[in-house]
């Protein structure tokens, strides 16, 4: 549920400073500068964007062992900035948190000891810089960065995690479903790829997207 | 294709990540074969097999000569072409026919069949099923028909026995590294799982070489790499360092390649001990961390032996060996932290075996040398240590040229590999009986 709350956090707390960015930004600019506004997106801006959405973890759970429940659905949010360029390439730069899987093993007694519930989660924190583009009403991204992988358990009342940092891709496919001038949403489906640590799911997000200001 | 739609190519082309695993199914005769029906021979009957062969038909599988060994049910077939193999049972039939059969392969490439063989000529079949064990002589054939895959066996194939085996229990240790597989071997079992080390006296070895790491809450279990990657475990919850998970943890959360646990070394001693008829275990530290709580599990596993070896009952008499490798500086240090601790306890120090040098296995007073085969057969060293009561296993030797080389010119006391069948089959060809045995044996 912490997570749950921070993504929905995380959420709130983009779209609203999407719009107040945005508005902001509108209050003080002169009558001028608002037609330029008009042309986006041949003028260059800052944007912020949010997504959000559930995620499905590639992979299985070890079932030699005593694995019961095994639930790989989770929940990513992001918050990241683009540059938006006249160009065609927006370069980027995003940090997001992913509630990944979580699962119950059911031990016996062993060498471990009294046997019990082994909790199990999956979660990553990822920080990726990426270049992203709009090609009509599809915006595909490609994103190279690093993802804080956290597997944590908890057995017999003992927590513990531990974590990884393996090098991450994501590569997105989001289509446009809403552009208001200055703010825009997107569907956006997303494959991340953590080989390193062999963490691959897929995001289903919700993309909400706003210009801070206009160069 | 525009230079916007280029660039996004390349992108998403750079993610694509093809893996492509071969995976061999160990054929099996669909209805459990004949074997179903027969009545299994004993393990005294089955040392009759044993011997050097000449492949008399088809010498196209396992090339004109073999060696055949026997294990507890098996009897296995070992040869130099492509370190082939094949593991089979033996019974007798209603119809007083004893059958052989099972599978063979070949363990680096995908290639594998069925064998059914029958005992001939029929007196010894007879005597079989008597419940006699007669002695082989070059009368003493296995006549049959091989298959590939799962096909049934219908390519002819004939084996002639020719000899004795050449000395090899409790003298010339042939060691599977990691057990009976590499990773890269198609023999459905993972390295240092007990399944692979049931499989290494099937296809040749008489000992196993295992890897020693030990888990946050300080037990020691079989396991090769610091972490858990994808090329020995699977499981969504089981990645990282093998020393950030407890126990429970790995067990929990972890299987290797084909879905084994991960074996603690407590298991592997018990399982190697009372299932199989390995004769040692070379226990290679890989953390100075897994020392001591292995050397408490060695030292007990003696005193279990030594009281089973000095009771009444010769039925549970077993000889096996267990050696601590010392395989760095900082092991060794933790083998000098190690043997304090234990005598301070009382307990006495277990035997070791030292892959530096043999001026190391003599001041630590070790029972064997581990050298790498890249320094050579040194043989003035192998003798050298020798002298001073203890032996040589090199590692790691797979081919046919320096398994000979080593053999003939190191003239060692065992050696570890991946091609136990190869290995064993070479050194009933050109091999030399050593005259000492590194193991510790009672």
């Amino acid at each position: 549920m912490t997570h749950l709350r921070f993504i929905q956090g995380l959420v709130v707390a983009t779209a609203c400073a999407v719009s107040g960015l945005a508005g902001a930004v509108s209050v003080d600019q002169p009558e001028s500068q608002k037609k330029e506004l008009s042309k986006a997106p041949e003028a260059s801006s800052l944007e912020v964007f949010g997504s959000f959405g559930p995620t499905i973890l590639f992979g299985d759970p070890a079932t030699a062992g005593y694995q019961a429940s095994f639930g790989r659905v989770g929940l990513i949010g992001e918050l990241g900035f683009a540059y938006r360029s006249w160009y065609f390439i927006d370069p980027f730069i995003s940090v997001g948190y992913a509630s990944l899987a979580r699962g119950q093993a059911v031990l016996p007694d062993g060498e471990w000891g009294v046997g019990g519930t082994l909790e199990q989660k999956l979660r990553t924190w990822i920080i990726s810089p990426g270049i992203t583009s709009d090609l009509w009403r599809f915006r595909p991204r490609f994103a190279l960065g690093v993802a804080i992988i956290v597997q944590s358990f908890e057995f017999n009342g003992v927590e513990s995690s531990s974590t990884q940092t393996p090098l991450v891709a994501q590569l997105g496919l989001g289509f446009n479903v809403f552009d208001e001038g200055r703010t825009r949403l997107d569907l956006e489906m997303r494959g991340v790829l953590a080989n390193g640590a062999d963490v691959n799911f897929m995001t289903l997000d919700v993309t909400l997207r706003g210009d801070l200001f206009y160069f | 294709m525009n230079s916007k739609h280029a660039l996004l190519f390349i992108a998403a082309a750079s993610l694509l990540h093809c893996e492509q695993s071969d995976e061999l199914t160990i054929p099996m005769f669909p209805d459990g074969g004949l074997l179903r029906t027969g009545q299994p021979l004993s393990r005294d009957q089955l040392m009759m097999f044993e011997g050097l062969y000449s492949v008399t038909k088809d010498a196209a599988l396992f090339g004109g000569q073999v060696a055949v060994r026997t294990s507890p049910g098996t009897v296995s077939v070992l040869s130099e072409k492509n370190a082939g193999f094949s593991v089979l049972g033996a019974a007798c039939l209603p119809d007083r026919r004893v059958v052989v059969e099972g599978y063979w392969q070949y363990p680096t490439l995908l290639d594998a069949g069925l064998v059914r063989l029958f005992v001939g000529p029929p007196e010894f079949a007879d005597a079989l099923c008597d419940g006699e064990t007669p002695d082989p002589d070059t009368s003493f054939e296995l006549d049959g028909h091989y298959g590939n895959n799962n096909e049934f066996p219908r390519l002819p194939l004939e084996l002639r026995w020719s000899k004795q085996l050449k000395a090899w229990r409790g003298r010339f240790f042939n060691v599977a590294h990691h057990g009976a597989c590499e990773n890269t071997d198609h023999c459905g079992t993972a390295p240092n799982s007990l399944e692979s080390i049931r499989l290494a006296e099937r296809v040749g070895s008489n000992a196993a070489e295992l890897d020693v790491r030990i888990t946050r809450d300080g037990i020691p279990i079989l396991f090769h790499d610091p972490g858990l990657s994808r090329t020995l475990v699977r499981g969504t919850f089981c990645n990282g360092q093998v020393a950030d998970l407890s126990l429970a943890e790995l067990m929990g959360s972890c299987e290797l390649r084909y879905g084994e646990l991960i074996p603690t070394v407590q298991q592997t001693l018990d399982m190697m001990v009372n299932e199989t008829e390995l004769e040692g275990v070379y226990l290679d530290m890989k953390v100075p961390g897994a020392v001591l709580p292995t050397s408490r599990l060695v030292v007990k596993l003696m005193a279990d032996l030594e009281a089973r070896n000095t009771n009444s009952d010769p039925s549970d008499d077993r000889t096996f060996g267990a050696l601590i490798a010392i395989t760095t500086d900082e092991v060794l240090t933790a083998w000098h932290e190690a043997k304090a601790q234990l005598t301070k306890e009382g307990l006495p120090i277990p035997p070791c075996l030292a892959e530096q040098d043999p001026e190391t296995v003599i001041a630590e007073g070790c029972r064997a040398w581990g050298p790498t085969w890249t320094n050579g057969p040194q043989p003035e060293n192998v003798q050298k240590v020798r002298d001073a009561g203890a032996g040589t296993i090199f590692w790691t030797i797979n081919q046919s040229e320096f398994i000979d080389e080593f053999l003939t010119t190191g003239k060692p006391d065992g050696i570890i590999t991946a091609r136990a069948a190869l290995l064993f089959y070479r050194y009933q060809m050109i091999g030399t009986v050593p005259p000492v045995r590194p193991m510790p044996m009672p």
